[in-house]
């Protein structure tokens, strides 16, 4: 039983990323679409121990950075890390409510965001107005289609 | 750990690994992309005859953005002409993530021979330089892109530096010309074109005009705001430098452009003290018309023309490389 709400769950994940690749990049939605990348991670670490998160991360951070030019590698380091800082989220606060669970998507694709301009250097090019304007609203919208995908998951399982 | 390996893992290994990707794993998802293209090629074909044939109903309901869309194709097409055969026609597809900003997308690849570095150009000027390629396509950057660098000089010569992006007045994206000799005064309107130097871009393509100094920069060589010919918006339809052509090393484009330098004239020392080293322009063909900068009221065509030294740069230029150094990411 539990073999196959693993199973379940990982096909979930699956669909979330086969999903975002498709949305962003596949029919060329660009950031009309929700980072379900960043939300698929962010739901896997919850679940997942803290090295398999960051492995999975690098994973995804790997397949990210193919079809984004010039950011290949740098979306594999901030997916790494955030997948570590996912799984540890969890010694630190335990909740499965649905208003945790949209804060911590939030947080979690706003630090994404935040990191990987850090990371490329966009934060000291006068990306700061955007960090704090556009991320946060990209952050919301993320949060609520996890909300939504995770619902339509537990409806489903 | 691997993270950081394939972060700082050379830009050629790191390519590799994203083409590998590409090639495989993403491969039915770029599929889509280019399927989703070619439908909205297709749909756009109909939209645009109809417009032509209804032209009148056109104006009257606007059609501004279509008419510079065909204007741009116009011009291009005159482009493509007068360019040496090796500039391939693609289509340039933005790259809408964050953090790729300036960076974009071509449809033609290494099936056209389009090799990393190769410049890409519109109508009215350059755009930027390709930055890897796969067998479908090349990424690119444009010249808002931080890492965007190259080799410039004025039509006439006379001033060599080296441009980069720059935020100008009012936050608008704009070029700075640096690296200029301290005693040279460039007036506003002056062509800047590109050198040739470093052999990322041919010499004489089109980049920009002066827009005055740039008072933000306080050094010893003075920076000028540059003007783009090329704004964002018009960089649809560009052109791209296919097979390298050993033809095109040293050869001054700028004609491609409508653009002429005026020829040396013999040496009249009974005009000694005329010194005029005015570069004339013709017509451009470009749809943009640029001012030509004449540094001496307008002159009888006969009147010699007499230059003290050959034309060199100032001051040594740094080489161009097409993109800023790593250290400076």
């Amino acid at each position: 039983m539990r073999d196959l709400r693993r199973i379940g769950f990982a096909v979930f994940l699956l669909v979330l990323v086969a999903l975002y690749f498709v949305l962003r990049v596949g029919l060329g939605f660009g950031q009309l679409a929700p980072d379900l990348l960043v939300v698929a991670l962010l739901l896997a670490a919850r679940e997942l121990r803290a090295g398999s998160a960051a492995g999975l991360g690098l994973l995804l951070g790997v397949l990210d950075g193919a079809v984004t030019p010039l950011r290949f590698g740098y979306a594999a380091l901030v997916l790494t890390l955030l997948g570590f800082l996912g799984a540890r989220s969890r010694e630190v606060i335990a909740g499965d409510s649905a208003v945790f669970l949209g804060l911590y998507l939030f947080l979690g694709k706003w630090l994404f965001d935040v990191l990987l301009a850090v990371f490329t250097g966009a934060a000291f090019r006068g990306a700061a107005t955007d960090l704090l304007l556009v991320s946060p609203l990209a952050a919301l919208y993320a949060a609520a289609a996890g909300l939504v995908a995770v619902a339509f998951y537990r409806t489903l399982s | 750990m691997l993270a950081l390996i394939l972060l700082w893992m050379p830009q050629r290994w790191r390519d590799s690994v994203a083409e590998l990707v590409r090639a495989t794993v993403l491969s039915p998802v770029l599929a889509m992309q280019r399927g989703a293209l070619e439908r909205e090629a297709r749909l756009a074909d109909p939209v645009r005859l109809r417009a032509e044939r209804d032209s009148l109903a056109a104006f009257l309901v606007g059609t501004a953005a279509l008419q510079a869309e065909n204007e741009s194709l116009r011009a291009l097409l005159g482009l493509r002409q007068r360019l040496p055969p090796s500039f391939v026609s693609a289509e340039l597809v933005r790259v809408p993530e964050r953090g790729a900003e300036g960076a974009f997308r071509l449809t033609a690849g290494g099936t056209e021979g389009v090799q990393p570095g190769a410049p890409v150009v519109a109508a009215a000027g350059l755009v930027g330089a390709v930055n890897s390629t796969d067998a479908r396509g090349a990424v690119g950057i444009d010249w808002t892109h931080p890492l965007f660098r190259a080799s410039a000089m004025t039509l006439d010569g006379n001033v060599y530096g080296i441009v980069e992006p720059r935020t100008g007045p009012n936050g608008a994206q704009m070029l700075a010309l640096t690296g200029t000799a301290f005693h040279t005064e460039l007036p506003r309107g002056t062509l800047i074109v590109t050198s040739g130097r470093g052999g990322v871009y041919p010499r004489g393509i089109p980049i920009g005009t002066i827009a005055g100094r740039d008072e933000q920069q306080v050094a010893w060589s003075p920076s000028y705001l540059v003007t783009p010919l090329v704004t964002p918006g018009e960089m649809s339809y560009v052109l791209v430098l296919g097979q390298p052509d050993p033809a095109l090393a040293g050869r001054n484009l700028a004609a491609s452009w409508g653009i002429t330098v005026a020829e040396h004239a013999a040496v009249d020392t009974a005009a000694i003290g005329a010194v005029e080293t005015a570069p004339a322009r013709a017509p451009a063909a470009a749809p943009r018309v640029v001012v030509p900068q004449v540094t001496a009221p307008a002159a009888p065509a006969v009147r010699p023309q007499i230059r003290t030294q050959p034309v060199q740069p100032a001051v040594p230029a740094a080489r161009d490389t097409g993109t800023a150094p790593e250290g400076r990411r």
